[in-house]
């Protein structure tokens, strides 16, 4: 089934066509929403809720991007109104963390759980950043519109960012030997 | 290894498949859909109720203020004045008074201060025809001119009567008339009539003596409570704005010119304030409702933090009618004689004369409608703040208006005082603070309810500061235009 007979049928609000579309979406989608969201339970939250809004606006999708980048696109900003409404998203590293130097050892044998446990661990607004910097592809300029801040802020929580991830890195390495 | 390295392992997890838990499946997204469309029907029904009424509030106060200020040039109408004369009573000498079964005696059985006080003009009252002289036996031998119609509720009264009465000796009680008493409002009335003093009420039609006020028909409306707020119980989810409200404090904040959004905004609003009832401490006093509808075109700009600024057309009118009392308090000295005839056995019979002097204080009640209109245009300057509240966000206002009449009429007043209103265009300063629920209804389209605290003034031909505070209650529409 097409990206267009999945639109068509949900605008249809065909049952079967709804179906595949979440069969098809919802595991990606989920793993999306669990980058963002502190944990599984709010991160299927969230997932439900994005559906929801899919099927609802399926008629506003005008074909300019895949049907799964606008899908990304809503479980991102679903997923980002979830962090919203938790206060303290952003937060300052402190000096110590900022001196740690950046070694790369053993980062090419971190698994797929290492990494989502990476990324957990940082703060929101750092965790937001990143995802959609570094995984999801957004410029700053895209980042600052979504997020409704300045260019120079997203730039600044990225850089935090790596550096929170350098430090976990760097905790983990000293953890293994 | 540099950035790009560390955040190219982060890639691959775009592609990453998780397998939601068996509570997330496909039927619990649509039972969520479901919901949620019905919370969406009823949240929209609510509204729209809400709005309707808020709006049938505003226009209906309005137009009532409207309809009722009828000015007398244009019927030609002579002013009307009710005139009510009251007495007070001070005994300043009391004679000796002996028991006879044929003297005279000139009852008073305490002050009437309280009594007086509490008298009212209120002509509303139905009566019976039960009179306190067939509850009284002893008033009931009383001449035939006191009888007086008397109302049903003065049952307590009539017993109290009784147990005063009682303990006067028998003999020819003496009561004042109690001219033109056909209706009487109060208990403190019938007190006066037992106490035996004298109440006059009179009224008298085309006198024109204080050319005060020129208003022959005035409905005082005192609607206050249809301006009570409303409340509105909408879902904070539904109306909420996908605006960012968070902390975003981390840099300092560079505003981007190409990024601050311009809105148009209309309003309208309306207030009053009721004065409902005469001061009693007063020469002079008034009661009234005067209101106040307000509407106004603004162009804002926001600039940061979410906050917007503008400016706009303003064009208010203000409305006042009420009722004037002017109360003129004089002291009459009063003499009774009455003659006593004493008798001593084995005497011939004496006659006493017993002479008793009063000090009555009387006053003339002069009343009379009063109103006026005023319209005005002004330029307002507008500062407006979004917040949240209750999850909910929350528009604070604050705008200050000066501008200049462009109609006037009628006699501006407050509670102890009125002046008529100079014709020639005057100086006016509005002011206005408001905070209320902002509702999303589109992406670029939000209403705002917006209960409000109003400050109108104007300057006087004697460059007198007039000024009043108004509690209103409005609405206003806010699209993004840019």
């Amino acid at each position: 089934m097409t990206d267009k007979e999945l639109v068509e049928g949900c605008i249809r609000e065909d049952k079967i066509v709804q179906r595949e579309l979440w069969n098809r979406f919802s595991g990606k989608l989920l793993s999306l929403c669990v980058r963002y969201c502190k944990n599984t339970e709010e991160a299927e939250d969230a997932l439900m809720e994005a559906f929801v809004k899919i099927y609802n606006n399926m008629n506003r999708f005008r074909y300019q991007s895949s049907l799964e980048t606008w899908m990304r696109r809503i479980c991102v900003n679903v997923s980002i109104n979830k962090i919203r409404a938790r206060k303290n998203i952003w937060q300052e590293l402190s000096e110590s963390e900022y001196e740690l130097g950046y070694k790369d050892h053993s980062f090419d044998n971190l698994q797929l759980e290492d990494l989502f446990s990476l990324i957990n661990k940082l703060p929101d607004g750092y965790r937001m950043v990143f995802n959609m910097f570094a995984v999801e592809g957004f410029s700053h300029k895209e980042i600052a519109k979504e997020l409704g801040i300045d260019e120079g802020t997203s730039r600044s929580q990225l850089a935090k960012a790596r550096k929170a991830l350098q430090n976990q890195l760097n905790n983990m390495k000293g953890g293994e030997s | 290894m540099n950035w790009n390295d560390l955040e190219n392992k982060f890639l691959g997890l775009n592609e990453h498949s998780l397998a939601p838990s068996p509570s997330t499946t496909f039927e619990e997204v649509m039972n969520r859909r479901k919901k949620k469309k019905r919370r969406v029907i009823a949240y929209w029904s609510f509204t729209g109720v809400a709005l309707i009424g808020v709006f049938g509030l505003i226009s209906n106060s309005y137009f009532n203020a409207v309809n009722s200020s009828t000015f007398p040039e244009e019927k030609n109408v002579l002013n009307q004045k009710q005139t009510k004369k009251e007495t007070k009573e001070i005994k300043t000498e009391v004679g000796t008074i002996y028991s006879n079964q044929n003297s005279s005696t000139t009852l008073d059985f305490k002050s009437s201060e309280e009594s007086n006080s509490g008298l009212s003009l209120s002509t509303t009252d139905e009566f019976s025809d039960k009179s306190i002289v067939s509850n009284t036996p002893i008033l009931g031998n009383t001449n035939n001119s006191t009888r007086t119609k008397l109302p049903q509720k003065t049952t307590a009264v009539s017993s109290e009567a009784q147990s005063i009465t009682q303990n006067i000796p028998n003999g020819n009680i003496e009561v004042m008339s109690y001219e033109s008493s056909k209706y009487i409002s109060r208990v403190e009335s019938v007190q006066e009539y037992l106490n035996g003093e004298s109440t006059r009420a009179s009224s008298s039609s085309n006198s024109n003596s204080t050319g005060k006020s020129n208003f022959d028909k005035l409905n005082i409306n005192l609607t206050g409570s249809l301006l009570k707020p409303i409340k509105l119980n909408w879902d904070p989810q539904l109306g909420r704005i996908d605006w960012i409200d968070g902390p975003w404090d981390l840099d300092p904040r560079t505003p981007y010119i190409d990024k601050r959004p311009m809105y148009l905004e209309f309003s309208a609003i309306t207030g009053s304030r009721s004065q409902v009832d005469f001061d009693m401490k007063q020469t002079t006093s008034i009661l009234g409702t005067q209101y106040m509808a307000q509407y106004q075109l603004l162009l804002l700009r926001e600039t940061w933090d979410e906050f917007l600024w503008g400016l706009g057309v303003q064009y208010t009118e203000w409305i006042g009618n009420g009722q004037w009392r002017n109360v003129e308090r004089f002291n009459v000295q009063v003499t009774d004689t009455s003659y006593r005839i004493v008798k001593i056995p084995g005497q011939p019979d004496h006659k006493i004369q017993i002479i008793d002097t009063f000090l009555k204080e009387e006053s003339n009640t002069t009343t009379g409608k009063i109103g006026y209109k005023m319209d005005n245009i002004a330029i307002p300057i507008s500062f407006r703040k979004i917040t949240s509240g209750f999850r909910t966000p929350i528009r604070i206002g604050v705008q200050i208006s000066p501008g200049f009449t462009t109609y006037t009429r009628g006699e501006y007043f407050s509670a102890t005082e009125f002046q008529a209103i100079g014709k020639t265009r005057r100086p006016t300063l509005n002011a206005k603070l408001t905070a209320g629920p902002q509702i999303q209804v589109t992406g670029d389209f939000c209403l705002t309810i917006e209960p409000s605290l109003m400050y109108h003034s104007f300057v006087e031909v004697q460059s007198k500061f007039n000024g009043r505070w108004f509690s209103g209650l409005g609405v206003s529409m806010q699209w993004r235009i840019k």
